[in-house]
């Protein structure tokens, strides 16, 4: 060990682990690096497949004004993803440590209750947003007939009204998520060495503080990768509100990816949507260095 | 003997044979056109055709593997989907990208524009001028209906595709409600006038579809109703289908999408595009009009596409409503994937006021980078046959030929009846297809959308849908 604390390695060995990781490095260079700069380079051309004339010319950062022009609608889209984003990834981690805790024992059926517990995780999104388009479907949806017989929602569907309809959303994304946080905080519990916890238990902790100021602490490098998986994966979300709402009514429920996919793919703006992806693409990884130098600092030792 | 009789002048008989000879030679034609000769030299090819996974695409699937193969030795292969979902995404990623995965692609109208002048499409009339492919027997110009063939498949005169299928719209009634004893007597109680099985103008419409909303525990034809029941059933989703349901109203009040929209004579003068006109006085009144039906509606139109105002009907819910012709044959089935609660009780009628509706249709066109373009423009060609078309239309087909609906093996057909009044009446309206028309469409979606949302009026809404919309087609 150098005195700066990094491994002394010898050069053929150093060489060595460069080879083995080389053709990774490079596939991933490729299949991140390359779209990125294909799309950067679409971004400053005209790129809409309707209009023929300029199709393909230089255009500088006119798409980019364009996209952050009012009639573009990409920032209610992205106040929106914000707000979703804030609601359910909270939720969803609350939820799913609460779940992990209950589970967090041994008793007979557990591997069974795990199992049944994570199926909406392993369902397909676009078979969820189809599931969900069944059950509460206006006329012949099973929860539209439940909530009709207890009073709601008589005369105006879910997804017929813009506050209900994006919390429908939020609630599905909960429904299907929440197991796969349950998963981690599972995992990370028994992963916690047990003579800290035992230690406060011999000294007369209770069960809350226990899991407050011994469990919790452990357990925060985990809290903060399973929040940064959940945080960009709902910032992307997608399949479900394509096959529920389509991001109406109104916009109500168009979130970033929806408007990127009807820039892209209904009005056939190539050359918006490379910008679009890129400003958000941007400003997520910007949120995310945020989130993390917060959600991963080192709590102050107090002196012995 | 013989130097008083006059003898025969040799030259003159042989000049003669010599002419006979050749007007012999010009009538037969040097080898009649057949589609195995046509197809010799593509005996073996395997070609991909991608559409939409519903009747005439699973019919053209089962004709194709039956005929057309054993004939030719060209294998179709098939990629079945939902063109309004991913397909249309695919086509067109690989049309930008010159992949050559398909050689025939079902295209939506929608995207017909776009792809003639980014030239993604091979030209159908460079196929039909050769003589070796182009069947003389086929005449696109007379065979299809033209305001399909216009509005799907050509562009300044020219034939860039064959017309898929023909859906023209029109209104369909429960008859059994409509002939109801006592639903007739309290109609004209209230209302002063005949219960009319086929409302003829829009304030017919909304008179029976407001006297047809009832709640549930109301009585319909002196039963008594379980669940509500509506007047009629509109689309308002962010979907294709509030935009055809939109035109229409459009088109019924007197309005069009463009300028140059309108009956055909022959698709061959039909120049597509022209001012975006959804924003008249005409067209207000038409939103406006289409606003007011909302009281009689299901409640989640705002959610609707055709898939459930079809539903609706199909389950006995609706009174009346606009239908595609695709619909007629489940809603007459009582069988397996039919509607058995309505079997048999359908009458259909042209859309009130103008009787005007649009020619609606998609249309086959060849991407340019197929690398079987000559292989597939005679499967698509033989598509196009009568005696295809014909065996087609009763196994799920609707034909975008003019002579197969009036054949008589289809007489009696509610349908087919009102589809054969269209073509004959001159009622179908061909639409244009600037290169615009994909932002059109999702400007006027989002238009309506917001009207029925209550967010806008229905002039704020057709204003801003058709500023944004010229300013698109102006950057073309």
């Amino acid at each position: 060990m150098n005195r700066n604390g990094t491994l002394n390695i010898d050069p053929s060995v150093r060489r060595f682990l460069w080879v083995c990781i080389l053709p990774v490095v490079f596939f991933l260079l490729l299949v991140s690096l390359t779209p990125l700069v294909l799309a950067l380079i679409d971004s400053l051309k005209e790129m809409s497949l309707t209009a023929v004339s300029r199709h393909g010319r230089f255009i500088g950062l006119e798409n980019f004004v364009t996209v952050l022009g009012r009639e573009s609608g990409l920032f209610g889209a992205v106040i929106r993803t914000i707000a979703f984003v804030a609601i359910v990834v909270p939720v969803e981690f609350m939820l799913g440590l609460m779940i992990a805790m209950a589970l967090n024992r041994e008793f007979g059926s557990r591997r069974i209750w795990v199992t049944v517990l994570l199926l909406p995780t392993m369902v397909a999104p676009v078979v969820v947003g189809l599931i969900w388009d069944f059950l509460l479907m206006p006329n012949y949806g099973l929860f539209t007939w439940v909530m009709n017989n207890l009073g709601w929602f008589e005369g105006r569907p879910v997804f017929s009204q813009p506050l209900s309809a994006f919390v429908a959303i939020a609630i599905i994304d909960v429904w299907e998520w929440t197991p796969f946080m349950m998963l981690f905080m599972l995992a990370g519990l028994l992963g916690l060495p047990q003579e800290p916890i035992e230690a406060a238990e011999i000294d007369g902790a209770s069960a809350w503080r226990v899991f407050w100021h011994v469990q919790l602490p452990l357990l925060r490098p985990m809290i903060v990768v399973a929040m940064m998986f959940r945080v960009i994966d709902a910032s992307k979300i997608f399949e479900t509100i394509f096959v529920l709402t389509g991001g109406g009514p109104g916009t109500a429920t168009e979130l970033i990816s929806i408007h990127a996919f009807r820039t892209a793919f209904q009005n056939w703006e190539l050359g918006d949507a490379a910008a679009e992806c890129l400003l958000i693409g941007f400003f997520s990884l910007l949120a995310a260095s945020i989130f993390y130098k917060i959600v991963s600092r080192q709590p102050t030792q107090e002196p012995v | 003997m013989l130097s008083h009789i006059e003898r025969p002048d040799w030259r003159r008989l042989f000049g003669i044979a010599i002419m006979l000879a050749g007007a012999l030679t010009l009538s037969v034609p040097a080898g009649a056109w057949s589609l195995e000769d046509a197809a010799k030299p593509y005996a073996g090819t395997t070609i991909k055709c991608v559409g939409d996974g519903y009747a005439p695409f699973l019919a053209y699937q089962k004709l194709a593997a039956e005929k057309f193969t054993t004939v030719t030795g060209i294998t179709v292969e098939w990629e079945v989907g939902d063109v309004g979902g991913g397909l249309r995404q695919k086509m067109i990623a690989d049309a930008i990208n010159k992949t050559s995965v398909y050689d025939c692609v079902e295209l939506p109208s929608l995207d017909v524009g776009l792809w003639i002048a980014q030239g993604f499409a091979k030209p159908m009339y460079e196929l039909l001028a050769d003589e070796k492919l182009h069947d003389p027997g086929f005449d696109p110009w007379t065979a299809y209906v033209p305001e399909t063939l216009a509005f799907s498949s050509t562009e300044d005169g020219k034939i860039y595709g064959l017309p898929y299928h023909f859906i023209p719209r029109f209104m369909v009634v429960r008859t059994d409600l409509a002939t109801c004893p006592s639903e007739q007597a309290a109609f004209k109680a209230k209302l002063g006038y005949d219960l009319p099985l086929k409302p003829a103008t829009w304030e017919q419409f909304t008179d029976v579809a407001k006297f047809f909303t009832r709640k549930a525990g109301d009585k319909l034809c002196d039963e008594t109703l379980t669940e509500d029941f509506y007047g009629t059933a509109v689309s308002m989703k962010r979907h294709w289908a509030t935009q055809y349901d939109f035109e229409l109203f459009l088109n019924g009040l007197g309005g069009t999408m463009f300028d140059g929209d309108g009956p055909l004579d022959t698709a061959e003068g039909f120049k597509s595009g022209g001012k975006v006109a959804f924003d008249s006085p005409v067209a207000v009144k038409a939103m406006e009009y289409w606003l007011s039906l909302l009281p009689f509606v299901p409640p989640g139109y705002l959610e609707y596409t055709w898939d459930n105002t079809y539903a609706d009907m199909c389950q006995g819910k609706l009174y009346t409503y606009p239908t595609w012709g695709d619909t007629t044959p489940f809603l007459e089935t009582a069988g397996e994937g039919g509607c058995p609660k309505v079997a048999g009780k359908m009458t259909y009628y042209p859309v009130p006021g103008t009787n005007l509706t649009g020619a609606e249709g998609q249309a086959w066109l060849i991407p340019i980078s197929s690398k079987h373009q000559e292989a597939t423009f005679l499967f698509l060609q033989w598509l196009a046959s009568f005696d295809v078309q014909k065996e087609c239309q009763k196994i799920g087909c609707t034909s975008p030929r003019k002579d197969v609906w009036f054949e008589h093996d289809f007489d009696g057909i509610g349908a087919v009846e009102i589809t054969r009044w269209l073509i004959q009446n001159k009622k179908l309206i061909a639409r244009g297809h600037p290169v615009a028309m994909p932002e059109i469409s999702t400007f006027l979606i989002d238009a309506v959308h917001t009207a029925g949302l209550g967010e806008k009026s229905a002039a704020a809404a057709l204003t801003e849908a058709a500023e944004k919309s010229r300013a698109a087609i102006a950057q073309q």
